[in-house]
Parts: structure tokens; C-alpha cells; sequence
């Protein structure tokens, strides 16, 4: 096998102690970098696609990646948005099933594959890592229960706040007006993560941007007022 | 086995056998995109039935079918595709993941001789 380059070994990466594999020791380390393929995926481009036969297991680098599901009437909806150090693919490598959902670049994306039969045999041998993916799992059926329950008992203006208070948690960056959401998603994309119609979203951005909840700079978000935005999600303690 | 273009190489019946035995088989009901152009692919892939398109930006270069190894060369040393895969409805595929590869390597004597040909080329 060829020699891996510098910048491609998990010991380089920038999402390192976030991920599944940050309790590793640099021998192990260099095994994986070995036996993993490193891919930039471009704004638009394929992971895996809803319905494919699963090969192995998807480590984020760096970037942002779009976890869509696809209904009967073609209808998108947007599951969740994973960034660096977050795994895809490893519900559908322990079930074996076909992959539940489509997974695309959101922005020019570095992402690691390791193949299935590694993957596994890394998880039967190192403590660490199947305890990361019980706590990757844990923390996916947390969020899925969330959801669930907002979109059944919350309305559009609540779960548009709650929303934004997500994206400012996984994407926020202190700017000098407040937080900005430092993720580039579309207007149609947001309101298919909140279960409403894209005009509803627009008139909604509309009443936060009045309310000085929010400001927008071209596409981007900016959070001006999180404790009158935490009041207006209705959160749960 | 034999290079029919810089990806593709055309393996025998006998190597077939014995390199299904190793990988994953699955046929593909819609089309789909195996690998992108300058990117490494993430398994190897073994035509069995069917066919896949090998494209150049949007234009298709070359159309394979069974028989074919496509991206095991790259796959194990690391290099960036110089087009892009994309399987068609009702394709037969068999998948061979790095580690499938390095355990013939390893293990298969008779088919690793065969492999490291094509690996090397």
C-alpha cells in the first residue's frame, strides 16, 4: 500500500478529539490511517444514497453534510446535518440494512471511510471506540425523540427558534452583532428540517428579523437575542 | 487478469469464484454514482452482470460490463480516479473492501499473485 500522506492521518485531524476514534493510541492510529480512504466531497456530491447496499463507515473530517430522506412523493426532508468528528453510516452497518437515508456535502467536505470488516473488528477490540458509537447512538435517538415531540407538540414559530438555537449550538461563532450560524443552508432546506412549508419559513425569518431576534447578512443568520429566541422555542427543561 | 484502461482491468472466471467468495454481492435496482472523478474509491468494485459508465465531467468515456475490476488499483494505493462510475439499473456488482483485498493478499496465495499484477501495474 502506498504511503499515507501527512495531512490524511487521524493523528492530523481537526475534528480528532471530538470523534469515535479519540481515545486510540497513535499505533492504532496509524493502522486506521492505513487501512481508511480519504475523500473531499464537493457541494452537492454523494456520501451514500437512501436505499444503497451499506459498505463500511463515514468519519467527518471537516465540513458540514446533509442527512436527507426521500418519501414515496419524492419529497426531501432533511434528518439531520452532520459535521466534523459526527460518524454516518453505522446504524445501517450493525442492522445490515440498506441505507436509511441519502447523505450529501452542504460545502466542499473532508471525510474518511473505513471499511465494514475493519470497522467491526475495531469495535470487537477496543473498548473506547464501541463505547463513542453507544454514545454516537444514544445521543442520535436523544435528538430523533426531540424531534419528534416538537414537531407534534410545538407550532412552526417554536420549532423555527428551536431550530436555530440547534444550529447555533453545532454551528454558532461569535461575531460582533451576536452568533452567527456558520452553516450555509437554503431557505427550502430549513423548513423541511421543521416540518412547514418554505413561505411559512420566509414569513416567520420575516417576524424574527422585526422582533430583533435575528438580522440576516445575504444568506447568513445571525442570533441577536438568544434568551428572547430560547423563550419563543418554549423549551423544556 | 488484464488492464483494459488505467481503472478497469478484466478478470478471469476462475479469479470471479474466488473473489465473490471474499466480497459482498449486490445488485443495484436504480442508478447510482459508484465514485466521482479525483476522488479514491471507497471499495472495489467486481462487475458480475450489467453495466457501468465511466465519465469524464458528464460525458461517458467508456461503458463496462461483467467481468470488469474497477478501483482496486486505486483503492489500495491511495490514487484519485481519473473518471467518474456510475452503475446502471439491474447491475450486478460485487464489492471488495480494502480489508477483502488484504486478506487475498494475505491469504490467497494463487489469486494474490494475480492481484499484485494488476496493484503494481
Amino acid at each position: 500500500m502506498r504511503k499515507i500522506k501527512e495531512a490524511d492521518k487521524c493523528q492530523s485531524c481537526p475534528s480528532r478529539g471530538k470523534g469515535i476514534f479519540c481515545e486510540l493510541e497513535n499505533n492504532d492510529l496509524d493502522d486506521l490511517s492505513q487501512h481508511k480512504v480519504t475523500n473531499t466531497y464537493k457541494k452537492g456530491q454523494t456520501l451514500f444514497v437512501q436505499g444503497n447496499h451499506p459498505f463500511g463507515l463515514y468519519c467527518i473530517n471537516s465540513g458540514n453534510i446533509k442527512v436527507t430522506k426521500t418519501g414515496a412523493d419524492g419529497k426531501e426532508t432533511i434528518v439531520r446535518v452532520a459535521q466534523g468528528g459526527d460518524v454516518l453510516g453505522h446504524r445501517s452497518l450493525f442492522t445490515n440494512d440498506f441505507y436509511t437515508a441519502t447523505a450529501t456535502a452542504l460545502e466542499d467536505t473532508k471525510v474518511c471511510f473505513i471499511d465494514k470488516k475493519y470497522i467491526l473488528k475495531l469495535i470487537e477490540d477496543k473498548p473506547s471506540v464501541s463505547l463513542h458509537v453507544i454514545n454516537k447512538l444514544s445521543r442520535d435517538m436523544g435528538a430523533a425523540e426531540n424531534k419528534l415531540t416538537s414537531l407534534h407538540q410545538k407550532n412552526v414559530r417554536e420549532r423555527l427558534a428551536e431550530l436555530l438555537l440547534l444550529l447555533e449550538q453545532t454551528h454558532g461563532e461569535d461575531v460582533e452583532e451576536g452568533r452567527k450560524l456558520n452553516i450555509k443552508l437554503t431557505r427550502e432546506e430549513m423548513a423541511t428540517m421543521i416540518g412547514t412549508a418554505n413561505e411559512t419559513l420566509i414569513r416567520f425569518i420575516s417576524e424574527f428579523k422585526d422582533e430583533g431576534l435575528i438580522e440576516q447578512k445575504g444568506k447568513t443568520i445571525i442570533l441577536t437575542n438568544k434568551e428572547k429566541l430560547a423563550d419563543w422555542a418554549n423549551l423544556a427543561y | 487478469m488484464f488492464k483494459v484502461n488505467q481503472m478497469v482491468s478484466t478478470v478471469e472466471n476462475e479469479y470471479i469464484q474466488r473473489l465473490t467468495q471474499m466480497g459482498e454481492v449486490v445488485t443495484y435496482t436504480v442508478a447510482a454514482d459508484l465514485f466521482y472523478e479525483g476522488q479514491i474509491p471507497v471499495v472495489a468494485y467486481l462487475i458480475l452482470d450489467g453495466h457501468v459508465h465511466l465519465l469524464k465531467g458528464k460525458k461517458i468515456k467508456d461503458t463496462i460490463g461483467g467481468g470488469h475490476l474497477v478501483g482496486a488499483r486505486e483503492l489500495m494505493n491511495n490514487i484519485n480516479a481519473k473518471m467518474s462510475a456510475q452503475i446502471m439499473p439491474k447491475t450486478k456488482v460485487c464489492f471488495l473492501s480494502k480489508s477483502d483485498i488484504q486478506e487475498i493478499l494475505d491469504n490467497d496465495d494463487q489469486t494474490s499473485e494475480h492481484l499484485e499484477e494488476l496493484l503494481n501495474a
